[in-house]
C-alpha cells in the first residue's frame, strides 16, 4: 500500500538532521552537568588526580578491630579515647584516601564491648579544629574528646551484653587498610591489641560532600546553608514586592487612570527597561548607603522594586479583563480597593505566576549587586560566597554547593515550564 | 435649550476636574517612588557625576567639567577595554548568538517528545550563572581540569585556558552555547506563531522543507532576532560579572571589559567620577549602535 501522501523531497533529510541536531545540543550540555555531579561525589584526594578519573572512587569502611583480653581493667572513657585515637589519628595520615566510615570494634575474650563509627563528612568537618597538625599525643586526645563528643563527630557505644564475635586475624590484603594496620601497629597511642583491619565497599557515603554542607554550616566561612538561605529570602521577598507593587499598579494604569495620564506613566515605567541596572550601579550604592541599608538583605532587596517588565505584562494582561465586570461591580457600590481583591485576582492568578516565575531566574541568579552591598559573610548570597570562596575552598564542596543551588531553578523548571513559555511568549511578542 | 445645556455641562466638567483618582494615584504611589529613586535618580546622578572629582563625604567634589572624560579618551586601558568589549561581542555573535535560532527552527520540525526536548534544553539554565563558572573554572584548571585532562590523553596540552591572553575570550564566550534556553524558547514560541496557510501555501507552490525553513521560518524570526540582537549587544556592554569570577580583567587586561572599568573605578579605586563617565559613554555607544539597528531594520 502507497503512503497517504506523497513524500516531499528533502523531508527525509530535514527531519534527520532536525533529530540529529536536536539530540547534540541536548546531551553536550549534560557532560559538563555530569561532570559536576562526578566532581560532588569525589573525595579530596581523587578530585585533584590528573588526568582526572571520571567517576568518584568508592568509599571504603575501614573496621578496626581491638582486643583487651588480658589487659587491666579499663574504664568506659578509656575504651572511648582508645577507639578515637584509633579512628582519627591514622585517618588524619591518609585523609586523603577515599575513607567513608571508620569503625573500631573492641572485644574482650572473643566479646564485643565497645563499638566506635565515624563516617567522613564528621570526620572532615571536625578534622581542622579537632587535628589541625599531625603532631599526635594521648593528651591531645583527652582533651579533643569532650570537644568530639559536644559536636556528635563519632559515635561511640559501650556494649553491655555484647554477642560473640568471630575473630579472624589478620588483614585484608587491601590498600587502604594495610596503611592503616601499618600505622596502628607502629604506633604507641593504642591500648589494645590490634586484631584486624577490614575494608568493603560502602556506597552510602558518596554523598557525604552534601551532608558536610550540612555539618558546616556551623563554620563561619562556608555556612552555605545560610547562603542558600539568604539568597532565598532575597529573592521571595523581592517577588512578593514585584508582584503587589507591580500589580497595583498596572490596574491603576489599566482600568482606573484616564488615558491621557495612563499612556504617560507607561511611558514612564517602561522606559526604564532602557537603563541598566550595571550602568547605575554606583549611584544605586550611594543611594543605599544613604538609607544605611549597607550589608543587610534590605539593600539587595529594595532597589528590585523598580521593575519595568512587570508593570509593563501587568498593564497588557489587565487591558484585556472585561471592563464590563469590573464596571458593574463598581455600580454594585464596591470600593475599587475591594474589586482590585475579589474580582480583579482571583481573574488575574496566571500573570501573577508568570511575572513571579520569570522575577525567580533573574533574581536567583544574581551576582553583582550583592556583591556591593553584602560585604559582610553574614548576608552573602550563594553567589557572592561562591565567588569568594573559590580560591581557598576545597573544588569538592564548591561544586557540590554550585549544583545544589541549581536545584530551585530545576525545579521552577520542571514544575513551570508552560508558565516560562508563556512568559517567553508574551515578552517575546510584546517587547 | 442652549442656556440649560451649559448649565448641564458645566458642573459636571468641574467635578471631573476636582475628583482626582484617589485609589488610582496610591496604587501607582509606591511605584513612582521606587522607580524616581532607584532607576531616574540614579541616572541622572551618572550624568552629574561624571562632571566631577566625585567624593562619598562633603557632596559632589571639585568640579571638573570634561575633564572626566578627556582622561579617559587618553588612557590606553580604556582603549583597551573597548576593543575588548567590542571583541567579546563579535566572538559571541560567533559562537553563541546563532545556536539558539537553528535550536528553534529544527526543534520546529520535530512533533514527537516536544515538550520533552524544550525541558532538557532549559535543564543547563537551571545552573546559576555563577555556579556555571565555578564548573567551567574547575574544568579549565590547567593542572587537575578534566579538559586538559582528556587533551593529555591524546598527547595535548597541557593548556593554560584562562591564563593564556589569545584564549582567553574564547574560553570565556563558547560555554555561553550552554546557556541559550530561554532565547531558544523565544524563537520557538515565534516559530508556532507562524500560520500554517503560510506555510501551506508555499508547499503548494512546491517550496520543499529546506527551502520553507530558509525562507518562511527564518524571515519570520527576523523580529526576535533584532530583539535579541540589540539584548545581547546590550549584554555585552554593560554585564561584566562573568568576567570579574573568570579572570578579573587578566591576564594582561586582555579581558578588561569597559563594564568591568564602571566596577573597578567605582569599587576599586574610589574614582567615582571616573566611573560615571564610563557609564555615560556605555549608554552612548549602546544608544548610538541601538539606533542604527533601528534606522536598518526600518530600511529593509
Amino acid at each position: 500500500m502507497k503512503n497517504r501522501r506523497i513524500r516531499e523531497k528533502g523531508e527525509r533529510s530535514l527531519k534527520f538532521t532536525a533529530y540529529l541536531v536536536t539530540m547534540v545540543c541536548v546531551i553536550l550540555p549534560l557532560l559538563p552537568l555530569g561532570w559536576m555531579f562526578s566532581t560532588s561525589l569525589k573525595d579530596n584526594g581523587s578530585v585533584y588526580q590528573f588526568p582526572p578519573s571520571l567517576l568518584p572512587k568508592m568509599p571504603q569502611t575501614i573496621t578496626i578491630t581491638l582486643d583487651y583480653t588480658g589487659l587491666e581493667e579499663q574504664t568506659p572513657k578509656d575504651y572511648e579515647l582508645d577507639a578515637m585515637k584509633a579512628t582519627w589519628f591514622p585517618w588524619k595520615i591518609f585523609q586523603n584516601e577515599p575513607v567513608g566510615e571508620v569503625r573500631v570494634i573492641g572485644v574482650i575474650d572473643q566479646q564485643v564491648v565497645y563499638e566506635a563509627k565515624t563516617p567522613s563528612y564528621l570526620f572532615h568537618a571536625g578534622r581542622p579544629k579537632v587535628l589541625p597538625t599531625q603532631l599526635f599525643s594521648n593528651e591531645l586526645m583527652e582533651q579533643k574528646l569532650p570537644f568530639i563528643k559536644e559536636a556528635g563527630y563519632s559515635d561511640f557505644q559501650i556494649i553491655a551484653e555484647g554477642g560473640l564475635m568471630e575473630i579472624t586475624a589478620g588483614n585484608s590484603e587491601k590498600a587502604i587498610s594495610t596503611q592503616f594496620s601499618d600505622y596502628l601497629k607502629s604506633s604507641e597511642y593504642i591500648t589494645g591489641q590490634l586484631v584486624s583491619v577490614d575494608q568493603n565497599k560502602n556506597i552510602w557515603r558518596l554523598f557525604d560532600n552534601y551532608l558536610s554542607l550540612f555539618k558546616l554550616s556551623g563554620d563561619s566561612q562556608l555556612n552555605f546553608l545560610r547562603y542558600f538561605s539568604n539568597s532565598m529570602v532575597v529573592t521571595l521577598t523581592a517577588i512578593v514586592l514585584q508582584l503587589i507593587l507591580g500589580g497595583i499598579a498596572g490596574y491603576a494604569l489599566s482600568h482606573l487612570f484616564s488615558r491621557r495620564w495612563s499612556v504617560w506613566l507607561t511611558f514612564f515605567f517602561v522606559a526604564t527597561l532602557m537603563i541598566s541596572d550595571n550602568a547605575i550601579i554606583v549611584p544605586l550604592f550611594l543611594i543605599i548607603t544613604e538609607l544605611h541599608l549597607v550589608n543587610t538583605l534590605w539593600g539587595i532587596i529594595l532597589p528590585h522594586t523598580a521593575w519595568g517588565l512587570s508593570i509593563f505584562l501587568f498593564k497588557g494582561f489587565f487591558d484585556q479583563l472585561p471592563g464590563e465586570l469590573i464596571q458593574a461591580a463598581r455600580i454594585d457600590g464596591s470600593s475599587e480597593l475591594r474589586t482590585f481583591g475579589r474580582i480583579v485576582i482571583p481573574m488575574s492568578i496566571p500573570i501573577f505566576t508568570v511575572v513571579g516565575v520569570m522575577a525567580f531566574i533573574p533574581l536567583w541568579n544574581e551576582f553583582l549587586w550583592p556583591l556591593i552591598v553584602a560585604r559582610k559573610q553574614e548576608v552573602w548570597t550563594f553567589t557572592v560566597a561562591l565567588n569568594a570562596l573559590q580560591y581557598n575552598t576545597s573544588p569538592t564542596i564548591l561544586i557540590t554547593s554550585s549544583l545544589l543551588s541549581a536545584i530551585p531553578l530545576l525545579m521552577v523548571f520542571i514544575f513551570c515550564q508552560g508558565l516560562i513559555e508563556k512568559g517567553a511568549s508574551w515578552t517575546g511578542i510584546k517587547g | 435649550m442652549q442656556t440649560s445645556l451649559q448649565i448641564k455641562t458645566k458642573p459636571i466638567k468641574l467635578l471631573r476636574w476636582r475628583k482626582i483618582p484617589w485609589t488610582a494615584v496610591i496604587f501607582v504611589m509606591p511605584s513612582v517612588a521606587a522607580f524616581l529613586l532607584f532607576k531616574y535618580y540614579p541616572f541622572f546622578q551618572v550624568f552629574y557625576m561624571s562632571l566631577f572629582d566625585y567624593k562619598l563625604v562633603d557632596g559632589p567634589g571639585r568640579f571638573l567639567g570634561l575633564d572626566n572624560y578627556v582622561l579617559l579618551l587618553k588612557s590606553t586601558t580604556f582603549w583597551i577595554a573597548v576593543y575588548n568589549t567590542f571583541a567579546f561581542f563579535i566572538l559571541t555573535l560567533v559562537f553563541v548568538f546563532w545556536v539558539p535560532i537553528v535550536q528553534a527552527l529544527f526543534l520546529n520540525e520535530i512533533h514527537r517528545w516536544n515538550r520533552f526536548y524544550r525541558f532538557m534544553f532549559l535543564v543547563p539554565t537551571a545552573v546559576p550563572t555563577i555556579a556555571g563558572i565555578i564548573l567551567m573554572k574547575w574544568i579549565y584548571n590547567p593542572d587537575y581540569g578534566l579538559l586538559n585532562g582528556l587533551l593529555s590523553k591524546v598527547g595535548l596540552g597541557p593548556y593554560g585556558w584562562l591564563s593564556d591572553p589569545h584564549m582567553v575570550k574564547y574560553a570565556i564566550v563558547v560555554p555561553g552555547i550552554f546557556g541559550g534556553g530561554l532565547g531558544l524558547l523565544l524563537y520557538y514560541s515565534a516559530l508556532q506563531g507562524i500560520s500554517k496557510e503560510i506555510i501551506e501555501a508555499a508547499q503548494v507552490d512546491g517550496a520543499g522543507p529546506w527551502h520553507r525553513m530558509r525562507m518562511i521560518l527564518l524571515p519570520n524570526l527576523k523580529f526576535i532576532i533584532m530583539i535579541q540582537f540589540m539584548l545581547t549587544l546590550a549584554i555585552t556592554f554593560l554585564t561584566f560579572e562573568h568576567i570579574l569570577v573568570y579572570t578579573g580583567g587578566g591576564p594582561i587586561n586582555s579581558t578588561r571589559v569597559i563594564g568591568l572599568m564602571v566596577y573597578e573605578t567605582a569599587f576599586k579605586e574610589y574614582r567615582y567620577g571616573i566611573s560615571g563617565a564610563i557609564s555615560v559613554i556605555i549608554f552612548l555607544i549602546v544608544g548610538i549602535i541601538t539606533y542604527f539597528q533601528l534606522k536598518l531594520s526600518k530600511v529593509s
